[in-house]
């Protein structure tokens, strides 16, 4: 604030009757407190990743890649030394299972419906350590790794069901949503291996995505995300 | 399942890869001395390097000349995995994964720096092709800098040797625009430091763009002033980065440039945020900036480009080694605008001194493989700004580099005004040919009124006809010129475009848009340290440019320039 009064100050000073071709008042030119190479950093990430892995025996089959997630945050790093450093990231993620509708199918219509999936929006909070390789590094993120945990919050949840054209009716669609069958927080420890912005990550879901409702417990799905995001 | 097994292999593949690029620590290992060492200058250096340094009152047996300890590199190769290259002037070896414990408990290694990862920039931004107007262009980017003063003294940098380092030179070899050279052998040596290997005619061609901007030409059109040169050809630079090798090959160059006599080194090459932090272009920190001004005190002038971030809000300012005190750090001027480039890095360096030292044109047309074509940079500016000094220095061979350096300062346009868009303004062939000191008609005056004072061109050259701009196109063929769109018809610039330093040249290029043609009059404020807090450009539009209120302004400098005259007033 001291800078820009003094700025307002200044520039007020001065009066052009002519036209400003070029205009640079030096004392403008800081070099930021902060940072991808420097001790604290900030910055946006974009995430898109691939539900993947395998299934387990009693899951439900998946229709991979079109199963996938997308995620859109904000993240905030501390990095005392070129080799160390702590993190803590804020996503807002939506999450589709598409299945598969086959013989195996047994998820809540054993009928063969036309599609089927299950989506999630959740805010994710991810708390991280980041190692650093680059031994010299000026102003960018150069080589690392990152683990953490993914703290996943669904606040909305939706489940959809499309049935197939009958000779007396159309598609008829069923859409749940507030699924009282769906655990609302998960956990997933995250691997990140990161080249300048881009970034390459799995993470594996610990615990089930359903709980048992009324003795039923629903098949589960696979756990693995694999992706690629970038970090501003 | 198939997706799945194909992407796992992909992190994997990943994976595997970044962390065998991490697992090579590769460090500078610099040592404390270089006692007992000894080497024959004679047959090191060629007879070129030696009457340089005679030249110039340089020992031929200098302490950075000698070889390093060839104990201390056994000793460091027994806990390193292994070493590359000895580096004389720093006093160093080049070293993989070594035992840092180890080496630094050895009483003779001084310093221990880790290398850098990535390559540098090439300061090259746009590789657009024209249809026309390529011999306006041509032309003008010599006639700015005044090149013909030079040739029709006959000075084409004969008896100058330049050394490039660059990306790669495919096309020298062949190309009609270098076949002056290569008929009289004008191509002393050339080295890919990235290989290893004598030869350099292949890698980017932005080193082929680089050197024709120092001494390309056909039979009817110059690129650059220096065609009678010779020259050192270095690829320095791999642009695809494979890691751990550039700034060792800029300074395994150096000495190799040096070793082979060159006079003048251009680096179109700038080392930025990959590498540094904004703070560290302070002319010291960054090994290739050390050895920059090692080279001036050896006898070579080193040309740099002052870097292409100047619209890059992160970093902004110049690059390694552009920041080294007796490194001629060239920034770019646009030719339509005759003002600063909106992309060309500005200045000041981190502790303040000016840079970039001098400008000259950062659109120009090049030869390459791809014919003759416009390209935008200063990496282009760099080299007509190294032609021009290879034809300043034949004119007068008893210069010292840093006489030179300040010589090429003093020839340019805006001196002795100065600020960190343009730095000193373009060089002028003119003065160097010039018997006596030249004098400026008094352009512009101030007015003191109480706390206020004004800026006022004088009346005498207010007039309409002494405020149009010189048209450096206007002695091209008249065709070209009329279907370049050049200067005839309307080039907008309006205020907003360059305060937000977006670039008239698009303008430019759209249609339908307003000329411009007066003079601009440059204004700055220094402050009692020595260093200025602001600078403008004006374009002129009524005879009171512009007023300060001095009242908080106390010890500091006013300086304007209008039309060759500069004036300043303490405040």
């Amino acid at each position: 604030m001291r800078y820009l009064g003094l700025l307002i100050v200044f520039i007020t000073s001065i009066s052009y009757s002519q036209t400003v071709l070029l205009l640079h008042d030096v004392n403008e030119d800081k070099d930021s407190e902060s940072g991808p190479g420097k001790t604290t950093h900030a910055g946006g990430s974009f995430y898109y990743g691939l539900i993947a892995g395998p299934t387990e025996s009693d899951s439900v089959p998946l229709k991979l890649g079109k199963s996938f997630e997308l995620g859109y945050g904000s993240y905030a790093k501390w990095q005392p030394n070129k080799f160390f450093g702590l993190g803590v990231e804020n996503n807002f993620m939506f999450r589709i299972y598409s299945f598969k509708q086959n013989d195996e199918q047994l998820f809540r219509d054993p009928s063969d419906n036309k599609r089927e999936s299950l989506w999630f929006i959740s805010y994710q909070i991810n708390p991280f350590m980041r190692l650093s390789y680059t031994l010299k590094r000026g102003d960018h993120h150069g080589m690392y790794t990152d683990f953490g945990m993914q703290c996943n919050y669904s606040f909305i949840n939706r489940y959809t069901q499309v049935n197939k054209a009958t000779s007396t009716s159309g598609n008829t669609r069923i859409t749940e949503s507030r699924l009282d069958y769906v655990k609302r927080l998960t956990f997933e420890p995250t691997f990140r291996l990161g080249i300048r912005n881009i970034i390459f990550y799995a993470k594996y879901r610990l615990n089930d995505i359903f709980k048992t409702v009324d003795g039923y417990k629903y098949p589960e799905l696979t756990r693995f995300t694999i992706g690629i995001a970038i970090m501003s | 399942m198939k997706h799945v097994i194909q992407s796992l292999l992909l992190i994997c593949f990943l994976s595997i890869s970044v962390t065998k690029v991490n697992s090579q620590a590769k460090y500078f290992v610099i040592f404390s001395d270089k006692d007992g060492v000894s080497f024959d200058p004679h047959s090191y250096f060629d007879q070129k390097a030696i009457d340089r340094r005679l030249k110039h009152n340089y020992p031929l047996d200098h302490y950075t000349d000698l070889p390093v300890r060839q104990d201390y590199i056994d000793i460091v190769a027994a806990h390193s995995d292994s070493t590359g290259r000895s580096l004389r002037w720093i006093n160093a070896i080049v070293c993989i994964n070594p035992d840092l414990s180890a080496l630094s408990k050895l009483p003779f290694v001084k310093e221990l720096i880790p290398a850098g990862n990535y390559t540098a920039n090439l300061c090259v931004l746009d590789d657009e092709e024209l249809s026309y107007g390529k011999r306006a262009l041509a032309k003008a980017q010599l006639k700015r800098m005044g090149a013909e003063y030079f040739e029709n003294a006959g000075y084409d940098g004969k008896g100058i040797r330049i050394a490039i380092f660059d990306a790669g030179f495919p096309g020298v070899d062949y190309l009609e625009e270098f076949e002056h050279i290569r008929k009289r052998n004008g191509i002393i040596a050339h080295y890919d430091f990235v290989k290893n290997k004598p030869y350099a005619f292949k890698g980017h061609k932005h080193g082929c763009m680089v050197l024709s901007n120092i001494a390309g030409r056909t039979d009817d059109l110059k690129l650059g002033m220096a065609t009678g040169a010779d020259f050192l050809l270095a690829r320095t630079e791999n642009t695809i980065s494979e890691g751990l090798s550039d700034e060792e090959n800029w300074l395994a160059g150096l000495e190799w440039a040096d070793k082979n006599g060159a006079d003048i080194i251009n680096s179109s090459l700038g080392y930025t945020k990959r590498m540094y932090f904004r703070a560290n272009m302070d002319g010291k920190t960054a090994l290739i900036t050390r050895t920059g001004n090692m080279a001036a005190a050896k006898g070579i002038l080193v040309v740099n480009a002052a870097g292409n971030e100047g619209a890059d809000y992160d970093w902004r300012t110049i690059g390694a080694p552009a920041d080294a005190d007796s490194v001629l750090a060239v920034g770019a001027i646009n030719p339509w605008t005759n003002i600063h480039a909106s992309w060309s890095s500005y200045g000041p360096s981190s502790d303040k001194r000016l840079k970039p030292n001098v400008s000259a044109y950062g659109y120009t047309m090049v030869a390459s493989s791809r014919g003759i074509q416009e390209l935008t940079g200063t990496s282009f500016a760099s080299p007509l700004t190294a032609g021009f000094a290879a034809c300043a220095w034949q004119s007068d061979s008893t210069l010292s580099v840093m006489e030179l350096f300040e010589k090429i300062q003093a020839s340019s346009d805006l001196y002795p005004y100065y600020d960190y868009a343009h730095g000193y303004g373009v060089p002028q062939a003119s003065y160097f040919l010039k018997k006596e000191e030249a004098t400026s008609d008094s352009t512009l005056y101030f007015v003191r009124e109480n706390n206020v004072i004004k800026v006022l061109i004088d009346s005498a050259y207010f007039s309409e006809a002494s405020m149009v701009n010189e048209n450096y196109f206007k002695d091209s063929d008249q065709e070209l010129i009329n279907s370049y769109d050049l200067y005839d018809k309307e080039i907008v610039m309006q205020s907003e475009a360059f305060y937000h330093h977006n670039d008239t040249y698009y303008n430019h290029r759209s249609s339908g848009i307003k000329s411009y043609k007066t003079k601009y009059v440059y204004i700055a404020i220094e402050n009692k340290e020595g260093y200025l807090d602001t600078y403008f450009v004006l374009g002129v539009e009524e005879h009171e440019v512009f007023k300060l209120d001095t009242t908080d302004m106390k010890g500091k400098t006013l300086r304007a320039h209008y039309k060759g005259y500069t004036k300043e007033v303490k405040l």
